[in-house]
């Protein structure tokens, strides 16, 4: 069955606004004592201090001390330079964990807030964002759960992985799909060598745990429960503006990753036959075009090329 | 910054240098574009102790000197004016209107020892009576109500948008 993501296309604007985290729930730690309270300070010079400072992991001492600090920043009447500083710092991982959050709402929900949050501070530290935009900040999650210290972290990184997917294929170019009435105009002797084109947004994503079954449950409020591995394969790809997740047959993923390769129909048709070598021809032609009538009505193809 | 992106707004010195640094860059971008930009004041929480002039000045000579455009947030003069300790109205008062070509309120959370320009919630009276001040200088341009997280009904936020009309004569 071919699902729709919830939000479809769930575009999130990066506000402007401070995100407006609780007060600081611990006095600022100090770190090693800074050799900042020397020298010129130019704007290049002041600007990464400021910078290094704010991006400094928040659950370790502050790289400064308020000595060096208010070389910087001035105190004002109710706050030390180091706590003016530190609206800036709490502010800087307070929006990269909300922009994770935002791409990775169900591996939240497995791990729990506090787990999540603090693989998102490990991940911000490892992975700083170094783009303009804020988009694809998240597109090493699935293989940092795999090095992480987290309960299951292969289902974790299954789970980041199909989330992932599903903000690329809202960022990917799509086309409309082809349906049965495209291909009714196709002659008959010309079947054989045609070519074609899968939907542009399509990943086939291979998964040691069914975290589609896991991901659809939490989507519909029913209870989640982390499953047992079971290798599962998951299409993700969009059409106009909604995006769908679709888990395929070892014979599907075969004949969409052959004719996604380029090869025409009866090459690709012989390689799903050759999979299916061990079960009877009539079985064999049955599942073939069970298969491929799945990939139309499910809007696989985007165009076909005779 | 040195190779990342802090995907905020952070505070910048206001000195020669930095003044001299930034209209650089918005001529090249404009020159680019071929069409002004229009800059936005930000909140901020943080001052720096190399400073030589004031926001309000840095603004207006940016603006001047880049020849380009700006969108005041008067909400965001707010928030710095108490997170700083100036007053408002100064700030206003140098502010070259002519080139104002939008104004933004917003509502704000206030955490006692300073101010966070969080656009949540209603916008305060003291921001709307400076959008009044500022709305007489530069009449006509259009207001915008900034309101991103724990959005209210549809109703409830487009009566704040227009709670506007009662500090700018009905011109929103």
């Amino acid at each position: 069955m071919r699902e729709a993501t919830a939000d479809a296309l769930g575009l999130h604007e990066r506000a402007s606004a401070t995100p407006d985290r609780a007060q600081p729930t611990r006095e600022i730690e100090l770190g090693a004592a800074p050799t900042w309270t020397e020298g010129e300070l130019g704007l290049r010079v002041q600007q990464e201090w400021f910078a290094a400072i704010i991006s400094a992991p928040q659950d370790e001492p502050a790289p400064v001390d308020e000595r060096s600090a208010s070389r910087l920043i001035t105190p004002s009447s109710t706050l030390s330079s180091l706590e003016r500083i530190d609206i800036y710092r709490r502010g800087y991982h307070a929006r990269l964990i909300e922009c994770l959050a935002d791409d990775y709402p169900v591996l939240q929900h497995a791990l729990g807030e506090a787990t999540f949050e603090a693989l998102c501070r490990r991940y911000i530290a490892r992975h700083p964002s170094r783009a303009p935009s804020l988009n694809y900040f998240g597109r090493f999650m699935a293989d940092f759960c795999r090095s992480e210290p987290l309960p299951e972290p292969a289902f974790a990184a299954d789970l980041a992985a199909l989330e992932w997917a599903i903000v690329l294929s809202i960022h990917a170019p799509t086309a409309e799909a082809i349906g049965f009435e495209d291909l009714g105009q196709v002659p008959s002797e010309r079947w054989p060598g045609a070519r074609f084109r899968v939907n542009p947004s399509l990943k086939i994503l291979h998964l040691e745990y069914p975290a589609n079954a896991y991901l659809q449950a939490y989507r519909q409020g029913s209870p989640t429960v982390v499953p047992t591995a079971r290798a599962t394969s998951v299409a993700v790809y969009r059409t106009g503006r909604s995006v769908w997740r679709l888990e395929l047959e070892p014979t599907l993923v075969t004949l969409i990753e052959s004719l996604a390769s380029g090869v025409t129909l009866e090459a690709g048709l012989a390689q799903v036959q050759a999979s299916l070598a061990h079960e009877p021809e009539a079985e064999i032609a049955k599942k073939i075009s069970h298969c491929f009538q799945h990939s139309v009505s499910s809007g696989l193809f985007s165009a076909i090329s005779l | 910054m040195a190779g990342k992106n802090t995907h905020d707004l952070l505070p910048m010195p206001y000195t020669e240098e930095a003044l001299a640094h930034v209209i650089a860059r918005v001529r090249a971008v404009q020159d680019f574009l071929g069409a002004p930009l229009a800059l936005e004041n930000p909140s901020s929480y943080a001052e720096f102790a190399g400073d030589t002039m004031s926001e309000w000045e840095f603004l207006a000579r940016l603006a001047e000197q880049a020849d380009s455009a700006l969108l005041l947030d008067v909400n965001n003069v707010f928030v710095s004016s108490k997170n700083h300790g100036f007053d408002p109205l100064t700030y206003l008062n140098a502010i070259p209107f002519d080139r104002v070509v939008q104004c933004h309120v917003a509502g704000h959370t206030d955490h006692g020892t300073h101010i966070i320009d969080s656009h949540i919630g209603p916008v305060i009276d003291s921001v709307w009576k400076l959008l009044a001040v500022a709305h007489r200088r530069c009449a006509g341009v259009p207001v915008l109500l900034e309101w991103d997280a724990e959005i209210p009904s549809f109703e409830e936020t487009h009566a704040e948008a227009l709670r506007a009309r009662e500090f700018i004569g009905g011109a929103a």
